[in-house]
């Protein structure tokens, strides 16, 4: 502690005495300085800050690859957790993302776009994508995350409803050699990665990571289940997971190919859709695999275009429990196959202008659903369809002067929903955006925004109602919303940076599961919500390494037709993430602390605000090749829950207590 | 079942009144070290791109060009990474020519300036690349962020080293160019090519 206090001392009387030669540079005329002086000025550079979000027709928040191992971020999930506006809710099977008060329980992440690297990663049943350990990506493979917040469909299409979130993932040269790393967690949970990248004579690169996953889980209590005929509600080692991921990457030139791979086994203890409690096997299989080869060059010195053409395979298998009895299980599978098409060309050959036109074309050539007893074989849905969705966009950037740039974009989709039925149900859409831009002597920059986005109910909404009794949904039109938001941009000094934004957005047709009168399931276009917010954001890094990024939310929503707030949305959310060396600058101390409000469950009860803190020491390295850290996960041991989704007795689903990971990584 | 519950949500209470007073602590705490980290913030170190752009003024006074012309036009292609602190240079003079600061997107637009600074990422170099070879044979002292441009044939690539602002000279590109750049200004380049 003395010691502490006096470290402090020191350069705080250094400051005060540096601070006055200091306001003496950041004042004077820069014709006035000598050559000898501006060699021997300290800077600080900006560029930490992402320059280009400033012009972006969105807000854009960006969490690099430094924040993922100096907070020990473990999955996607606590990346995005950490993003002002974002929370995500967790079943014990799926996580689900939640946005700017979005956050229905029992979607599964269809109102927003995930892109890896720029390839479309929703899949085509669900339109669904994994942020846990069901993510596509092993996060130490990511270089950063982008998320743009607010309707992108003007540009990207269907689902980019709430936003869009762009992993881009390391490069060759962010690697350079092998990379071994083990971690231990609790749970008996362990992964090991291993990522290899070289450049061969500056044209060639090349990038592979394979990594597994593997967690006991603990054996959980569930209050709702306590009785004596079903282990007094505790599910026994039905909390395991598993999961194996491979990212290869290749490029060469102009050229770049990449295939991503993930395949996740989840146990499920909630005995979700009345299943036999604690009676395995009860767990859930998804498979994923994304493969991609891209094209992009200037064809003049104002020209470019790009092209991609990408194929995937998404498949799906449940094994659910019931005491019919005897035991029979009941599979629930799916599987999704689809090619993309995208072509763009960029110019900024008018003067002050930069366009970009694009098309896109997707074939979902296979939709599979599948529900059936496997003994004795009943088969409750046995379906296949296959639609296509072309799509044609621009976009200007106009810029007006250097402090005024208005963004405007339109994209017009047609869905051909069915292709392989006689019933030609087509659906186009036209979703407009713009924005104006504008900065005031470069530290501050204005905002207006507004924009439109769609998604079209999936092929689990409209065609999954034959089985489990579900009612049939084939009536459903798309879910559209239409935002209006202000953001302020603000530079206090180039280390200090403030954002605020302040929304109002409406969604109509949302589509929601509903249950009529007998108690029977169905997807439904319920109707209106109008949400208004504001998510406020202050980032800080100094030259010693300090860095500080806390952010308030504020939404509200509400159905127009009842008055009620949505359910799983929190009125309030606050995050603090604070890191700065430790033990002179040979390691990181990282402190986060999440808080959330209390939500209101889809079966009209509440669970409580709380809030968690999570703690990371992570070495810098040591002996040059090894990376150490070590971190713990809700460190008071905070007793929370998030919202169950209608398939749940459960109304709300208890989280993870305090627990640990240690962390080991060489590099050779 | 009912009675359970009621009794639940009580002692939930009790908890919760504790749980706002340990998040008021946390709150306190945290504009505590924001107060204390926006006081040390006053006393920031210079702006990366406001010695920068006192470089550039300096290489404008200390090269020498092969044309007459009254203006000496300093341009910034790409995004613009200097704000007022580049504008400050307006109308100043650089020897005997006035200054002129212009911004474009434009490659053609900077076949008429006598610097330019290319504000271009790294991951595109053949983007780099291909502008350098289409301005050759003119008189444009290029300048951009990196060193490695150095390698795709720009003259000045800065570096930040240290948190101070350094750069390299590529002599030879310039040389060929007809551009003549003062030996002050080779002497305190950190390397030159």
């Amino acid at each position: 502690m003395r010691n502490n206090y006096r470290n402090k001392l020191t350069p705080l009387t250094f400051l005060a005495v540096s601070s006055i030669c200091l306001a003496d540079n950041n004042t004077t005329d820069i014709t006035e300085f000598s050559l000898d002086q501006l060699l021997n000025i300290e800077v600080f550079t900006a560029s930490r800050f992402n320059q280009k979000s400033s012009e972006a027709p969105s807000k854009v928040t960006v969490i690099n690859a430094d924040a993922i191992r100096q907070y020990g971020y473990r999955t996607l999930k606590d990346v995005l957790n950490s993003m002002p506006g974002l929370y995500s809710t967790n079943d014990r099977n799926y996580s689900y993302l939640g946005v700017r008060g979005f956050g229905l329980a029992g979607d599964y992440n269809t109102r927003v776009l995930l892109l890896l690297d720029g390839q479309r990663v929703n899949e085509n049943i669900y339109d669904s994508f994994g942020i846990d350990y069901e993510g596509i990506v092993n996060v130490d493979n990511i270089s950063r995350v982008e998320f743009s917040s607010g309707p992108g469909s003007a540009i990207y299409g269907a689902n980019a409803f709430f936003g869009v979130i762009n992993i881009i993932t390391k490069n060759a040269s962010e690697v350079d050699g092998v990379t071994a790393s083990i971690n231990y967690a609790s749970e008996n949970s362990r992964t090991a990665r291993i990522t290899a990248a070289n450049t061969v004579n500056n044209d060639l690169e090349v990038f592979i990571s394979i990594s597994q996953y593997k967690s006991d889980g603990a054996d959980i209590y569930f209050a709702e289940f306590d009785a004596p005929d079903s282990n007094n509600g505790i599910a026994e080692q039905l909390d395991y997971e598993e999961s194996n991921k491979l990212l290869l990457k290749l490029n060469y030139k102009d050229w770049k190919f990449e295939t991503a791979y993930n395949d996740r086994i989840k146990g499920i203890p909630t005995a979700s859709y009345d299943q036999a409690f604690n009676t395995p096997p009860s767990e859930t299989t998804d498979t994923l695999g994304l493969m991609s080869l891209s094209y992009k060059t200037f064809i003049s010195n104002e020209s470019q275009i790009f092209s991609k053409l990408s194929y995937a395979n998404y498949n799906y298998d449940g094994d659910f429990t019931y005491d019919s009895p005897p035991i029979t299980i009941n599979k629930d599978d799916s599987i999704g196959k689809w090619w993309n098409l995208d072509l763009r060309y960029q110019t900024s050959h008018i003067d002050k202008q930069k366009i970009t036109l694009g098309i896109e074309y997707q074939n979902n050539y296979k939709q599979y659903q599948a529900n059936f007893d496997t003994d004795p074989f009943v088969s409750y849905l046995d379906d296949t369809r296959s639609s296509e969705v072309y799509g044609i966009y621009i976009q200007d950037e106009i810029r007006l002067s250097t402090d005024f740039i208005i963004n405007a974009g339109i994209r017009y989709d047609r869905n051909k929903m069915d292709s392989s039925s006689s019933n030609d149900n087509k659906q186009n859409i036209v979703n407009p955006r713009i924005a104006f831009i504008y900065s005031l002597q470069t530290a501050t920059t204005l905002k207006l925004i507004y924009g439109t986005a769609y998604r079209n109910a999936n092929a689990y909404e409209l065609y999954y109602g034959e089985a489990l009794d579900y009612l049939p949904s084939t009536n459903l039109q798309p879910e559209e919303i239409e935002t209006y938001e202000f953001d302020i941009e603000h530079y206090f000094s180039n280390n200090l940076k403030l954002t605020t934004s302040l929304y109002t957005n409406e969604t109509t047709n949302l589509i929601e599961l509903n249950s009529d009168i007998n108690g029977d399931i169905y997807y439904d276009n319920i109707g209106t919500v109008n949400a208004i917010g504001t998510d406020l954001e202050v980032e800080y890094i100094s030259q010693s390494g300090l860095g500080l990024r806390s952010s308030y939310s504020y939404v509200e929503t509400e159905i127009k037709s009842t008055g009620e707030t949505l359910s799983n949305s929190p009125e309030n959310s606050f995050k603090f993430n604070l890191t700065n060396p430790i033990f002179n600058k040979k390691a990181n101390l990282g402190v986060e602390l999440l808080y959330l409000s209390e939500r209101i469950t889809p079966q009209g009860d509440t669970v409580k605000g709380y809030s968690t803190t999570n703690l990371t020491i992570s070495s810098h390295k040591l002996y040059d090749q090894l990376e150490l850290s070590a971190s713990i996960y809700n460190l008071f041991d905070k007793e929370y829950a998030d919202p169950a989704s209608e398939e749940h007795l459960q109304n709300s689903i208890i989280q993870d207590g305090r627990n640990y990971r240690v962390k080991l990584t060489y590099d050779f | 079942m009912i009675f359970n519950f009621s009794h639940m949500l009580e002692s939930q209470a009790k908890i919760n009144s504790l749980n706002i007073y340990r998040e008021k602590l946390w709150l306190s705490l945290i504009l505590i070290l924001l107060i204390t980290i926006s006081t040390e913030s006053h006393s920031d170190s210079v702006p990366e791109y406001k010695i920068k752009a006192a470089f550039i003024y300096n290489f404008a006074r200390f090269t020498q060009w092969p044309d007459n012309n009254t203006e000496l036009k300093i341009c910034i292609y790409g995004n613009d990474p200097f704000g007022h602190y580049i504008d400050q240079l307006n109308s100043k003079k650089a020897g005997s020519r006035t200054i002129k600061i212009l911004r474009t997107n434009i490659i053609k637009n900077i076949r008429s300036c006598h610097v330019v600074f290319l504000n271009i990422n790294s991951s595109e170099n053949n983007k780099l690349v291909k502008i350098i070879s289409g301005i050759k044979n003119t008189h444009i002292l290029t300048m951009s962020d990196t060193r490695k441009a150095i390698n795709s044939g720009v003259m000045v690539g800065f570096e930040i080293i240290d948190n101070k602002v350094t750069f390299e000279i590529n002599y030879t590109a310039a040389k060929s160019a007809g551009l003549k750049i003062s030996s002050k200004l080779l002497v305190i380049a950190d390397k030159v090519k």
